[in-house]
């Protein structure tokens, strides 16, 4: 599924810095005006997730980190709220990332499908702790629907940044 | 630390990093006075990034939902042409009327301006997540917006501020589950308590406090005033279904917004809560 003209080497700090800058502008501006009321896509996640799969676990989580307290900062409100719940679903993709086969999009797209949700709940549990009443029926939908727009947005991104652009997988020695 | 497992660093460097941020969530989860030096400069840099991409994405929208209407405007359009020519001769009829609709228009100016100062401002940016409703406004504590000020609009309640920087501030929407309105209906006087159900429809609970609540269907609502943040008057929504819970014994309905909270654009601030009142 590599592309043989594929020879460049992407670099997955040039890929975070994007991803956070492009992603913030995206998910705070652009994307709430170009389609408001419907489900968000997060590319900063997907780009998170993305680093996480390929093994650049260290830049996945600064990522994860430094994106979800953007957020949280700009809003002002609950702030960690986002870093935290970035913060434990990057954890989790890392800690299966070694197990995945990486030259498909099957196995990321399940990665992302089932780290956003992770997320979404983690963000949900700690919005309930604090006394919050949510619609189950809304809940549900919402996770479903807005896991699968990440999950195939998150595929895209895989596919362009490994498959197109060369970012590689970055093997443990420790493993 | 050199004897400690390299397993056992990364689990105490990942707790330190999960109660740090919890203790911070904890810290800031109520209304705030002021913002921290971080959060100032953050919004600083991109509040004016923020609105440039908000319009374009909002553009582009209007755009899109353009030329998805194209067939049916091309509809309208024709039909039109054929009202056109029946009301020509209604024009002298019109102009008599346009001079009476100017005098009801002032009159209607005249009704609702506040006895209290407001501020005019407009969203730069807003909170991207599917469960809490935020928005940033481009006017802050420069213009004495402060936390605990009611911001509305034409439809009705938008929601309040939370937080303020010098040319920014956060406004919790009304459909946020963290937001409660001290209501009250206009038929029947029963004071309630409408908060957001995090929904994202526009759609408010209203826990009644009456031990005989009378509300149906198609009843307004409109703030009571008793919250010390929203003026009494301005518009909640309406009544779109009544759960009379178990055993009839706790009445809880639906109110639905007229206010599209995915699509706030601007927003009159109330900068003297109490004085904001309706004259």
């Amino acid at each position: 599924m590599r592309q043989l003209g594929a020879h460049r080497k992407l670099d997955p700090k040039l890929v975070a810095a994007f991803g956070y800058f492009i992603g913030v502008i995206l998910q705070e501006a652009l994307l709430p005006g170009l389609l408001p009321g419907t489900a968000s896509m997060e590319p900063v996640f997907c780009f998170m997730a993305v680093l996480a799969i390929l093994g650049h676990n260290s830049i996945a989580i600064v990522l994860a980190l430094a994106g979800g307290l953007t957020f949280d900062l700009l809003t002002g409100q609950l702030v960690g709220l986002n870093a935290l719940s970035y913060f434990v679903s990057v954890l989790a993709v890392v800690s299966v990332q070694k197990n995945l086969v990486k030259e498909t999009l099957v196995a990321p797209a399940a990665v992302i499908f089932a780290g956003y949700l992770l997320k979404e709940i983690t963000y949900l549990f700690v919005l309930v702790s604090l006394g919050m009443n949510f619609l189950l029926t809304r809940v549900l939908a919402q996770l479903a629907f807005s896991s699968a727009v990440n999950a195939c947005f998150g595929a895209g991104l895989y596919w362009l940044l490994h498959f197109r652009m060369g970012l590689e997988v970055k093997v443990d020695r420790d493993y | 630390m050199r004897g400690i497992p390299r397993a056992v660093k990364a689990l105490i460097a990942i707790l330190i990093v999960i109660i740090a941020l919890s203790v911070v969530i904890s810290a800031t989860s109520g209304d705030r006075a002021s913002l921290t030096l971080p959060e100032k400069i953050l919004r600083g840099i991109f509040s004016p990034i923020g609105d440039f991409f908000w319009n374009i994405g909002r553009g582009i929208s209007d755009f899109l939902g353009g030329l998805f209407r194209l067939g049916s405007i091309m509809d309208e359009n024709r039909r039109l042409k054929e009202e056109v020519e029946a009301l020509k001769s209604n024009v002298a009829q019109i102009s008599g009327l346009e001079a009476e609709n100017a005098r009801l228009a002032g009159l209607l100016d005249l009704k609702k301006q506040f006895k209290g100062k407001t501020v005019a401002a407009k969203v730069v940016y807003r909170d991207f997540g599917n469960w809490l409703g935020t928005v940033v406004i481009d006017r802050g504590s420069k213009d004495g917006i402060k936390p605990g000020m009611a911001a509305i609009n034409s439809l009705g309640i938008v929601g309040r501020v939370v937080a303020s920087s010098a040319d920014t501030a956060s406004i919790l929407l009304a459909n946020d589950p963290r937001n409660a309105i001290g209501a009250v209906t206009v038929r029947s006087r029963d004071f309630a308590i409408a908060e957001g159900v995090g929904d994202g429809t526009g759609v408010l609970r209203l826990k009644l406090l009456g031990a005989t609540p009378d509300i149906r269907p198609g009843d307004m609502v409109v703030s009571s005033g008793l919250g010390g943040i929203y003026p009494a008057g301005h518009i909640i929504g309406e009544v779109v279904d009544v759960d009379e819970g178990a055993y009839g014994m706790a009445k809880v309905a639906y109110v639905r917004s007229s206010v599209d909270f995915s699509r706030v654009e601007e927003v009159l601030v109330l900068v003297d809560s109490q004085k904001g009142n309706l004259k």
